[in-house]
Order: structure tokens, then sequence, then C-alpha cells
């Protein structure tokens, strides 16, 4: 059964203010939402900075101070281009590719929880399973826009954007089924409870943990396009792939989708495999002390998950800023002749060490 | 509650049009396209009759007969998706040897020109 | 007075028959296949108001996320004879009346028929429909899919090796099609055109 994780901030709003409990629902969402809409604006500007330090550069600098107004300045100067559709392009499905990704990269995040205490838009019983299942209709948006762009450079892009997804898809499922199998759940906020109380998945089962913690981060960085596998979007060959004939909010809405992109597989690989909100690595002793209160505090747990997915941003930007790209067949080898076997091993250790070995568990 | 007959009058609208679009379409992708249509019809319809025929005290208890709308809209799911991938593979291959995939051009098994 | 979520099956299905109308209006075949994908998630949603949560999950994920990928590339590696139909619907229904008019005739006997059988008293006696049930709380929907898992394990136990075994075949038996070698003797004078390794040289 669900352990019901409550209504957002219900002391504050249904104790207090005596509000009903689907404007509780209703003003959490807001929150979670703007929360999220704020972060995407602040992520980019820590990615150039950090890219920009490696480089021995100094980065945005001239808006705001050390140039943090940068990203809302580009974005309002975006928002004022004029709307430009390429000739012969199809008009239904050049707006739909756009209004598809950022729809669905949006509504990705409905099952996250930021906190314990009902700090999570909605608690379905499919939790991780929706988010992938609104993140893959992404790849056919993708090709979609890339054939109404009537552009060769596009329709390649797109080609590759959906050619990509038979590389990483498989090993992803299998390296998260250990995590579910345990578990037996799909829901976010059981598989953080399930962490809390028997320490992180990524430092339990002699190693497993952290060999499918790695394979599902590296699938995906190739879901969300990102260096090294921008095979979609390489820039030298492919001008900017499926999002070449873009330009203004249409631009500016895409590159919103890459980092919100950015942002859900650095939540789920949080909450799959690093505790989610949890702050420390060791089991919950029901005994009530400081650190216990503490941890259960959902402030904390909110600003932890924001640091830990901070952390995430950073080493996105290491990575753009040291990694080569792949080609399209190295990745597909990577995917299908290292990855997935040993994703399937990690889920037999899983398996195994949840009905053998239960008792020897790591922490 | 939506009264189980708008499910149903739905379905038979869709499974209409992907019968029409069957029957009537030239195009091999159309073709595919419309059984999709119809394949889809037929689970909304699975569905409608399993939201039907839930034991009295619903939501408080389940048996496995409460479920089996679900696993056949599931095995029809399954069976979809390999149609497909055996779709995709029969048209690449009719399109290197016909160059097109209407479906009123390929006669070779027929013994004249239609 | 019609309810909220009623209104929404509403609004929904017409969607869904709009974008029917679509695929078979529209003059490219892509153009067919993008409106499948928007059919295909507006038939994901009636399947979360008949309260299954992970069926709509299977629809969005293999339906919308996969088969249409499928599709999409069939519909781009092929060459096809667009403008199958007039655009417009007036000319549309000009051309096809007849064809209309007898699938018309097919679609309302079927509907009598169902609705006979669903509507006689006999079919309302052992029936209770929860379809669209608002009611439902969070553990009663987290029930409902473990449920339904143990169901599909326990008691229909060889879907799951059945499904796999078939994809498995469809899998490896596509792969065989598509990679198959050719000779260009063999091929219609279009393609022995186009595959023509003399032109590669010049270019």
């Amino acid at each position: 059964m669900a352990s019901d994780p409550g209504l957002p901030f219900e002391e504050l709003f249904i104790g207090r203010l005596k509000l009903e409990p689907w404007m509780a629902i209703a003003i959490g969402s807001i929150i979670a939402g703007s929360y999220i809409m704020i972060n995407q604006i602040i992520a980019p500007w820590i990615e150039r900075k950090v890219m920009a330090r490696m480089q021995g550069r100094r980065g945005p600098v001239h808006v705001g101070k050390w140039g943090f107004l940068q990203i809302p300045a580009d974005l309002l100067k975006m928002i004022g281009k004029e709307d430009t559709r390429p000739e012969g392009a199809d008009k239904f499905g050049f707006s739909l590719a756009i209004f598809l990704t950022g729809t669905t990269a949006i509504l990705s995040f409905a099952p996250l929880p930021w906190g314990s205490k009902g700090l999570i838009p909605g608690n379905f019983s499919i939790g991780i399973l929706y988010v992938f299942a609104v993140f893959s209709i992404f790849p056919p948006a993708m090709l979609v826009g890339g054939w109404a762009s009537n552009s060769k450079y596009s329709l390649i892009g797109g080609f590759r954007s959906a050619g990509q997804l038979i590389a990483y898809e498989i090993p992803m499922f299998v390296s998260i089924l250990g995590v579910i199998a345990v578990v037996g759940s799909f829901s976010l906020v059981e598989i953080t409870n399930y962490q809390m109380n028997n320490g992180w998945f990524i430092g339990k089962y002699y190693g497993a943990g952290l060999i499918a913690g790695l394979i599902f981060f590296i699938s995906g960085v190739a879901e969300t396009e990102r260096v090294p596998f921008d095979i979609p979007e390489a820039e030298a060959e492919l001008v900017m792939g499926p999002r070449t004939e873009f330009s203004g909010w249409r631009y500016a809405l895409l590159m919103m989708t890459e980092y919100l992109h950015l942002f859900i597989n650095s939540l789920l690989f949080l909450y799959l495999f690093v505790g989610g909100y949890d702050i420390w690595p060791v089991r919950v002793n029901n005994s009530p002390s400081f650190i216990n209160d503490f941890r259960m505090n959902p402030f904390v747990q909110f600003l932890a998950i924001t640091l830990k997915v901070y952390v995430l941003v950073f080493v996105a930007a290491w990575m753009r800023s040291a990694l080569a790209r792949l080609r399209i067949d190295q990745l597909l080898s990577l995917g299908w002749k290292y990855m997935l076997p040993v994703s399937i091993l990690t889920l037999v250790v899983f398996l195994g060490s949840k009905d053998v070995f239960g008792f020897l568990i790591f922490w | 509650m939506i009264p189980v007959e708008w499910f149903l009058t739905l379905s038979v609208v869709m499974f209409v049009g992907g019968l029409f679009g069957v029957l009537t379409q030239k195009n091999a992708m159309r073709i595919l396209i419309s059984v999709e249509i119809m394949l889809n019809a037929a689970n909304l319809a699975f569905m409608a009759f399993n939201g039907v025929f839930y034991n009295a005290d619903f939501p408080n208890s389940f048996s496995a007969s409460d479920f089996e709308g679900w696993v056949f809209v599931f095995i029809i799911i399954g069976v979809a998706a390999a149609e497909a991938a055996i779709g995709l593979a029969i048209f690449l291959s009719v399109y290197r040897n016909f160059g097109e995939i209407q479906i009123t051009n390929i006669f070779t098994l027929k013994e004249q020109e239609v | 007075m019609i309810s909220f979520v009623e209104a929404l099956f509403l609004v929904i299905s017409f969607f869904i028959v709009f974008c029917i109308i679509m695929t078979l209006l529209v003059p490219k075949t892509m153009q067919a296949a993008y409106w499948l994908i928007l059919m295909l998630t507006g038939v994901a949603v009636l399947f979360l108001l008949a309260n299954s949560e992970i069926i709509f999950a299977f629809q969005i994920s293999i339906y919308a996320g996969g088969i249409s990928v499928l599709l999409l590339f069939a519909a781009l590696l092929t060459q096809h004879e667009e403008y199958e139909f007039p655009r417009s619907i007036l000319g549309f229904i000009k051309v096809t009346a007849s064809q209309l008019a007898i699938f018309l005739i097919i679609g309302i006997n079927l509907l009598i028929l169902i609705l006979t059988s669903v509507m006689s008293s006999d079919f309302r006696k052992g029936t209770s429909s929860q379809l669209g049930d608002t009611t439902l709380t969070v553990e009663e929907s987290f029930f409902m899919t473990e449920n339904f898992s143990v169901t599909l394990w326990r008691d229909f136990g060889m879907v799951i090796p059945f499904l796999a075994f078939l994809l498995l075949t469809a899998l490896l038996g596509s792969v065989k099609l598509v990679i198959r070698e050719w000779e260009i003797e063999d091929l219609s004078d279009v393609m022995k055109n186009r595959y023509n390794p003399t032109q590669e040289v010049q270019q």
C-alpha cells in the first residue's frame, strides 16, 4: 500500500488558513512549477560560467552582478524577435514539435517529490513509468519538427535523435528494473522512503548499485542529448540539428526544454540511486533525536535536493567542456555491447542480494 | 461517472473510421495507420467493458477478474508494437524492390496488370 | 447537468474524431503519422478516465513513443504519391460518397447492435459503471496498479513470455528483412537507376 505523503504545506494551508485540499494542491503545484522555472534560468548561467572558467575565460560578466541576469536578458531578446518560419515548412508540424516538447518537458515534473511532507504535485502509482512515458514523446516530436522545417540539417538531426533512442532506452530501463523490483513500487515517494530506511542504492549490493547508477546516468545523458552524446545536435556537421530552423521564442522554448530535460535526468538519478531528498546516507532509526528531526524537516529536504541537482548540473558542465562527441556507431556499440549485458548482471545481483543475502546488506 | 455507452459509441466511430481507411486507402503506410486506429478502438471497448464489470464493492476489494480487460489491452499493445516493427521492415523491403509502396501498383503475384 | 468528467470525455472524444478525420484527409503521409500520434495521446487520456494509470503509461510510452517513431521512419524512408484525397471535406464527400454511405450503414448497424445489448436490462442487472470515478484515493489507485501486476503474473502468467517471444521474433525477422543482401539486377528499373554504382562514381 502507498504511504500517503499528505498535502503540500498541510499545517499552514489547511491548519491555519483553512483552505480546501484542492486549493492546497494547486498552490503547491504552482510553487513547485515556479521553482523549476527559476532554476532553469539559473542553470544555464552556472553552466556557462563553469565552462568559461574551465576554458580560461570569464563567461558572461556584463548584465547584472557576475553576469547573473544574462539568461533573462537573452530570453527577453528572443521573445522580442520576429517569429520566422522557413519557406515550404509544414505549418502545423512546425508548431506541433515545439508544443509537444515544451508541454511534455513541464508535465514530466508532476510525480517528482521535493520533500517528504506532501511537496509533490501528484503522487501517482506509476510515478517513474509516467516520467519515462511522457519523456518518450520527445524523439518523435523532434523528428516531426526536423521534417517540418524543410531543411536537410533539421531532417538529419531528427533522424539521429530518433535513432539514438534505440541505443540508450533498453539499458536505461534494465538498470532501473532492479531498484523497482527491490522496492516493489513505481512511486518515487516510496523509492525515496525505502532508501531513507535502508541506505542509498548507489552504495548497496556489493557495487552493483553503483554500476547500475552509472549506466542510468550515461543513458540519461544520451537521452537528454548532451555532450558526449549530442549526436543529433552536432554543431560542426549539422548546424544545430533539429533545432536549426527554430528562431525567436521557439528557440527560447527549445533551450528551456533542454535544461528541463537536464533537470529531469538529474532528479531521476537522484531519486533512484542517491536517496532523493535524503541528506545523510545512513539508516533512519526511529528514536527522536536532533539528527532525525533535521533530516525529516521538509525545508532541509528541499534544500538538499536542490544542492544535489546543482552538483549534477556542475558535472554536466564539466562533461561538456571535457569530453568529445561519440559517433552513432560508437554509441550503439556502447549501449548494446557493454551497457545492456552489464545492466542485466546488476539486475541479477540486485535480486539475488535481496532474496539470498538480504541480511548482509551494506551500511 | 461516464456512461459506458459513450465509450462504446466513440469506439464504434473510431473502428468505422479505421475500417474506412483500411479499405479505401492505396498507400500501405496509411493502411497501417488505419489499422492502428482500429486497434485503439478495440482497446477502448475493452477498457470500457472492464470498467463496467467491477465487483460490487469496487474500490475496497479486487479480484483477478477485475483486470481481464487491462490484460487484453496489454497484449494488444504488445502485438501492435511487433506489428509496427514488421510493417516497417516489409515496407522498406517492398520499397527497395518496387520503388514505391502503393499497393495497387504491386502486382507481381498476379498474372497480368489490372 | 453534465459533470466535469463527462465534459472532459466529450472534449477528448471530439478531439480524437477530429484527429481520425485529419489522418484520412491530410495530403502527406508524414502528416497522417503525426495526427495519429495526437490521436494516440487522446486515447491514453481516455484510459486514464477509465481508472487505469498503468495502461495510460503503456499507451503513451509504447504507442506514442515507440510505434510512432517506427511509423515516422517508415513514412520518411519510403516515397509516396501524395494527394490521394481532395483536401477539403466537401470534395472528400463528393468523391467518396458511395463508400461513405456504405461505411455509415456499417457503423450505424454496429452502433445499434452494441447499444441495444448494453442498454438491455439483462446487461444492466449485474453491472455498476465505475468509469471516470473521481472519488478514488491515492491508496486505492496504488492498490489497483499493484493488483493488476499481481493478476498479470499469477493468473495470466503466459502473457509475458508470449509477448517476449513475439517481440523477439518480430525484432529478428525485421532485422533479417531489412539487412538482406540484394542484387541490383533483380530490382525494378526505378530502383536500378537509383542504386546504379556508375552514377555514384561520376558524382
